[in-house]
């Protein structure tokens, strides 16, 4: 992995939200969804921050909702991963795994 | 509905770049909602705040089209700077009136701001100024206390030695003595001093050592004197002679040479010696606490409190007193460097030079006055001048235009010529005004500022108060208008101001004050300049003597040269050297000028013989020596008959043989009351003057020959003379130099005065073109519509006088009853001068406008409609 195509811990997090949340993934939800799964409490401009960071860098790409009487008629940007998105997060799993395995079992043993 | 605070969201709208408003506005609203109905609306709002401050970042920020996303206040004031410049060249008459007006008294305001800044800034470019103090004393004489610069010999060593927070200190001791070198031998002030001087202070030096001032028998020199004394010569290690006195000559070698003193110092010495030699050469009889030096001055540590020291130094009074109960010192005051100049015009016999403040407040209040009169013209001319642009207003409000946006576009426009009017000021300032004043100022003041924060504060503060001041009236004025009062020409203006009537007047009163004030003091002072000097100075050239031996050398050559007409030896001089006596009769005392000098004295000088005749010159103090009296005594004294009066000077019995006019024995005559005089016979070995009478047109080739003849009789004295006819000269250019300031003041009132009355008229007569029309269909005669046009503007030229004159003949009035103990009286002449003055200036600058206004052709004029 070349320096520039380094994941934060917040964007990596970031990136698996706005996956798991396909097509419903705008700044707010995105934070809730932290929030409720990690007990994260994110600040919505922080958010928006790594999105947008994420998204110049190719991982994500975003488009304008439609306009809702919610939030007074005003759209919401809606993200979703792009395939370098799902590239690198794949690999940073795979990168994950592999260290994970290569843990000898010797190590999990806490009871000696 | 519960809303977000306003201002947070006007304040993210603001800074928050349009591409990501709308997500960031709508995701902060979205929890904003969600929050008020969980925690409540206060809760709510104080976290909406907090989002908005978190998203202020630059990313958040940064405008990421430029192009399309200019603000529309840029678009507009684009705009505005267009027909800004469009109208200024339009309507190029009207704007050169303004800004011509504006940069003459903006140039008057910066040229004596620059002088009163560098008086308020002198002495402040050394390192140490803030650290610097000078020792004065207080000093109780005749009951009442007197600041005195002056302090004990002793006390600036004996504060370095005992008090640890004093770390340097020097004095100053002036002396006269003569210097030669070579041939130049000239009289000067030379300076004793300690060489804590260069230490202390920057002045660097150009060549030589820095530490002359410690080495015996070295002098340290200014630049000027190297240039007066060495020419081109390198002066350093140069033998300069120094004579004293007739037995006290003393060889000093030049050790250092100064470079030129920089123009914001007060202190300019000339020639600098160590103290000691004041000792060695035995000039002061005692050299203790008896005696004061001219000037002590301490540099305290770092962080050091002069009021302390000032405390610690009492105890040095009872040393002070007890070695001189005459003269007492009370206390001891430290005066800081900084402020020395500002405030030695209380210290008495003060070593740095500085004027009084009065005179710095009256000129910073005359550019004042000045500055508010030509924003009271622009004020009035911009006014006016949007007569003609009435429908473009309206329609700028049909458009769309508020009323603020009228009043940025109007101060716009004028902060524009007010730039413009800052710039040419500026100019006249640097090329006019300035050399004006430098060559009427015995200094010489550069065209810069103390320091460059100084001038960027001066210059803005001065665009945007004149340019505020003078713009916003007429700005709002304008912008208040309604469009459809406009378009159905309801609104007409220019005719009926009463504002504008009232600032004209004010203009006027102020220039009528000042021409008044001009004319007065003018013809005061050439009446002072052509006073009658009671005696001739035709040819008479009077030359110092040093010893008595020069005064028979002078008399074999004066008997034997054709180019003397008559000579005689005096003890004083008239104008050059004169000493007050008191002279009794009997038990009445009169302070007196007494003059000691030859039997021929008065008629080489042509004194005027008003009765009785000259004086024999015989000495015998038996006989009651002869003696003349001025008229002026006479008066004192109130005597019909002065002849054969007899007068006690110094215990010597005199008679009064005759009475000649009064004459003029000081330089400065204009400012002190004259007083009586006496001229009686001095034996020849106190003659101090050998006074020459040239034949008819040969002054300057005597000038010449004595010159040449004095480097053989006295080569070690100067040759110092003084030519009669220009003894009086330094008071004739302080009167020509103030005459000068007070015309090209009251010359800049006149003008702002007549550019504010054409700029009125000419609009006024713009707007009544129509009446003028009418009127003149139905038979009005030129004169008729010239008396119409004009008639409110007599008025207020009429209250102007009526105000101004006065006023400006009560305040040079006094200030010249002040000044001059024999004043010119008061006559009509100034009042109808400036009134005429006034009146043909005015009438100069409407005339065209009112042969305008009496030449419509009303079928041009009424066609239209």
């Amino acid at each position: 992995m070349s320096k520039g195509e380094h994941l934060g811990e917040l964007e990596e997090l970031i990136l698996l939200t706005v996956g798991s949340l396909y097509n419903e993934a705008y700044g707010v939800s995105i934070m809730d969804e932290i929030k409720a799964s990690s007990g994260r409490d994110l600040n919505v401009s922080a958010a928006h921050a790594v999105l947008k960071r994420l998204e110049t860098k190719g991982y994500l790409k975003s488009w304008m909702g439609g306009a809702t009487q919610e939030r007074g008629g005003r759209r919401k940007r809606y993200f979703s991963l792009t395939p370098s998105g799902k590239g690198i997060l794949d690999q940073s799993m795979n990168y994950r795994m592999k260290l994970y395995q290569s843990i000898p079992d010797v190590s999990f043993n806490f009871s000696a | 509905m519960i809303n977000p605070p306003k201002w947070a969201t006007k304040f993210l709208r603001w800074y928050c770049n349009p591409d990501l408003l709308e997500e960031i506005e709508g995701d902060i609203y979205e929890l904003f909602d969600r929050r008020i109905e969980e925690k409540g609306a206060g809760f709510a709002k104080r976290k909406f705040l907090w989002d908005t401050l978190r998203f202020f970042r630059w990313s958040n920020i940064k405008r990421t089209h430029t192009i399309n996303q200019r603000s529309n206040a840029i678009i507009m004031l684009r705009n505005y700077l267009h027909v800004g410049f469009r109208n200024m060249t339009r309507y190029w008459v009207t704007s050169s009136i303004n800004i011509f007006g504006l940069a003459l008294a903006l140039a008057t305001l910066i040229t004596l701001f620059i002088f009163i800044d560098m008086q308020q800034n002198m002495d402040n470019y050394h390192t140490n100024t803030k650290k610097i103090y000078q020792v004065v004393n207080n000093v109780k004489s005749e009951g009442e206390l007197e600041l005195w610069g002056d302090s004990p010999v002793e006390l600036g060593s004996i504060l370095v030695e005992n008090h640890s927070q004093v770390e340097e200190m020097f004095r100053v001791e002036y002396q006269y003595a003569n210097v030669k070198y070579e041939d130049n031998v000239f009289n000067e002030l030379l300076v004793f001093t300690d060489p804590g001087f260069l230490k202390m202070l920057d002045f660097s030096v150009l060549a030589g050592d820095r530490n002359t001032l410690e080495k015996r028998d070295h002098i340290v020199i200014s630049y000027d004197m190297a240039e007066k004394y060495f020419a081109l010569e390198d002066p350093v290690g140069k033998l300069l002679t120094l004579k004293f006195g007739s037995n006290n000559i003393k060889t000093f070698t030049v050790g250092a040479v100064l470079e030129k003193y920089p123009y914001n110092s007060s202190m300019r010495f000339n020639f600098l010696l160590p103290m000691e030699q004041l000792r060695e050469l035995q000039l002061v009889d005692k050299f203790d606490w008896s005696y004061f030096t001219d000037a002590t001055f301490i540099m305290l540590k770092d962080g050091a409190d002069p009021l302390a020291l000032t405390e610690q130094a009492d105890q040095y009074i009872s040393t002070q007193n007890s070695f001189d109960p005459e003269w007492k010192v009370e206390s001891f005051e430290l005066i800081s460097l900084e402020t020395l100049c500002q405030q030695s015009h209380r210290i008495r016999s003060a070593v740095a030079g500085g004027s009084h403040p009065a005179g710095q407040i009256a000129l910073g209040i005359i550019a004042i006055l000045l500055t508010v009169l030509a924003c009271f013209n622009y004020m009035n001319i911009s006014v006016a001048a949007s007569t003609k642009r009435l429908k473009e207003i309206a329609l700028r409000k049909v458009v769309g235009s508020n009323r603020g946006a009228i009043t940025v576009q109007f101060l716009v426009e004028n902060l524009i010529q007010v730039f413009v009017a800052l710039i040419i000021g500026t100019l006249i300032g640097y090329f006019l005004f300035m050399p004006g004043l430098n060559s009427i100022l015995p200094f010489s003041v550069p065209f810069r500022f103390a320091s460059i924060p100084m001038m960027v504060v001066f210059f803005l503060s001065i665009l945007i108060l004149v340019g505020v001041v003078s713009s916003l009236y007429p700005a709002l004025y304008v912008s208040r208008f309604q469009p459809v009062s406009i378009f159905r020409g309801n609104t007409k203006f220019g005719t009926k101001n009463v504002f504008s009537k009232v600032l004209l007047a004010f203009q006027l009163t102020f220039a009528f004050t000042t021409v008044v004030g001009c004319f007065l003091f003018t013809d005061n002072a050439v009446f002072q300049k052509n006073q009658e000097w009671g005696y001739e100075g035709e040819g008479i050239l009077s030359l110092t003597l040093n010893d008595p031996s020069q005064y028979s050398a002078l008399n074999e050559f004066a008997s034997a040269n054709p180019l003397v007409a008559e000579f005689v030896g005096s003890a004083n001089q008239l104008c050059i050297d004169y000493n007050v006596h008191a002279v009794h009769q009997r038990e009445t005392e009169v302070r007196s000028v007494v003059f000691n000098t030859h039997a021929n004295y008065p008629q080489m000088m042509r004194m005027k013989l008003k009765e009785g005749q000259w004086i024999n010159g015989k000495l015998d103090a038996a006989n009651n020596p002869e003696i003349l009296i001025n008229e002026q005594f006479v008066k004192k004294m109130g005597w019909d008959q002065p002849i054969g009066e007899r007068l006690t000077v110094d215990s010597t019995l005199l008679t009064v043989v005759g009475v000649v006019e009064n004459f003029q024995y000081q330089s400065w005559f204009g400012y002190d009351q004259l007083l009586p005089s006496i001229i009686k016979v001095t034996p020849e070995e106190n003659y101090q003057y050998a006074i020459f009478k040239s034949t008819p047109g040969n002054l300057t080739a005597l000038d010449a020959s004595l010159k040449a003849l004095w480097l053989d009789v006295a080569p070690n004295d100067p040759y110092d003379r003084v030519i009669q006819s220009n003894a009086y000269d330094q008071f004739f250019n302080e009167l020509d130099g103030n005459i000068v300031v007070i015309n090209v003041i009251s010359a800049i009132a006149i003008v702002l005065a007549a550019l504010g009355l054409f700029g009125l008229l000419s609009f006024n007569i713009q707007s009544r073109i129509k009446e003028f029309s009418v009127r003149k269909i139905l038979g009005a005669t030129t004169g008729q519509i010239i008396k119409i046009a004009s008639k409110q503007y007599f008025w207020i030229v009429g209250i102007g006088f009526v105000l101004g004159a006065p006023a400006g003949f009560f305040m040079i009035n006094s200030l010249i009853q002040s000044v001059f103990p024999n004043p010119k009286p008061v006559g009509l002449m100034p009042f109808i001068l400036s009134m005429l003055i006034m009146a043909l200036t005015l009438a100069f600058t409407i005339t065209g406008q009112l042969i305008k206004a009496s030449h419509v052709n009303p079928a041009e004029n009424l066609r239209n409609e």
